[in-house]
């Protein structure tokens, strides 16, 4: 049986070094650029021919568009518009990454926690900068909510404090632990199948219904990932 | 929906608090109370957190109903 977590090995494709760092084209990039290519693919081929009456592509680019628009609208509502360019990106590249990596033999790029984790700290990172470029110091009202009593104000704000920094941490390793957990079941599952060459139909029969679970898994992931950034976007936006 | 989103908020509440900590009493030398300290409110923290997205899993479920 082979080992489940060679999957998830980078190998080297392109070596590049930069300044003494490490910036080679890797496998996980590789997949990046087929990532890119494919969600270009997707929308270029939707919005190529635009009418009156849509077509099936078009169709499926509005409807895209739509649901992007209702996770905004549902969270942080109008002044939330002009970030929908950024939910759109992040929600098509994480889904087309998790994807991607159903396919056999393909590399999970959102598998490996440096990658969810810079998509984190961005999310964190960009909500932080939006809330103080917006409100200034009156950001920090956020972190008590109103109605304490003066008594636990202390508490409450080192609570609120830790739940804040806690955020990105728990967005991305939400993301890659799922993503890698998924992967290893199935390719544990899948040695089964050849060990057992009397009774092989059983896992078999596992290892699709798990491959049909993978994929709603991944939408799923790509989903509650876009819609938490959303939220966290709201709560910087309006404060609470 | 899915509910592990939950189990990981915990988790990681607990993780970051924890490495809070330590990362304190690195710097200010006052091991052990930072890390007990960071810890509880990092975990309290998490605690919190799921308590949110509990509570707004509960309300998107509920408008979905009507």
């Amino acid at each position: 049986m082979s080992n489940p977590l060679e999957q998830f090995k980078l190998h080297t494709l392109v070596p590049v070094e930069i300044a003494g760092y490490d910036l080679s084209f890797t496998n996980s990039s590789a997949f990046m650029v087929l990532t890119m290519f494919a969600i270009l693919l997707l929308l270029g081929l939707s919005v190529k021919n635009i009418a009156g009456r849509p077509s099936r592509m078009q169709a499926m680019g509005e409807m895209l568009y739509e649901l992007i628009d209702g996770m905004i609208m549902g969270t942080a509502g109008e002044k939330g518009k002009k970030y929908i360019p950024f939910m759109f990106s992040l929600f098509l590249f994480i889904l087309t990454c998790n994807l991607l990596g159903m396919i056999p033999y393909t590399f999970t790029v959102t598998s490996h926690i440096m990658v969810t984790f810079v998509m984190g700290a961005t999310v964190f990172v960009g909500v932080t900068i939006i809330g103080f470029a917006r409100h200034g110091l009156h950001f920090f009202s956020y972190f008590l909510p109103q109605g304490t009593p003066a008594a636990m104000a202390p508490l409450m704000v080192f609570t609120e404090l830790f739940a804040y920094m806690v955020r990105p941490v728990s967005l991305s390793v939400r993301l890659a632990a799922n993503m890698t957990a998924g992967h290893i079941v199935m390719k544990v599952i899948a040695g089964f199948v050849t060990m057992f060459p009397l009774f092989a139909i059983f896992p078999f029969a596992l290892l699709t219904f798990l491959t049909g679970f993978e994929i709603f898994v991944a939408v799923l992931q790509a989903y509650i990932f876009t819609i938490l950034s959303c939220v966290y976007l709201s709560d910087a936006i309006n404060l609470h | 929906m899915f509910k592990q989103n939950l189990v990981i908020d915990l988790i990681s509440g607990l993780a970051v608090g924890a490495f809070i900590g330590y990362f304190l009493d690195g710097k200010f030398d006052t091991s052990p109370w930072m890390l007990l300290f960071c810890t509880i409110f990092g975990t309290a923290g998490g605690f919190y957190n799921a308590y949110k997205d509990l509570m707004r899993d509960i309300k998107k479920e509920e408008e979905q109903k009507k």
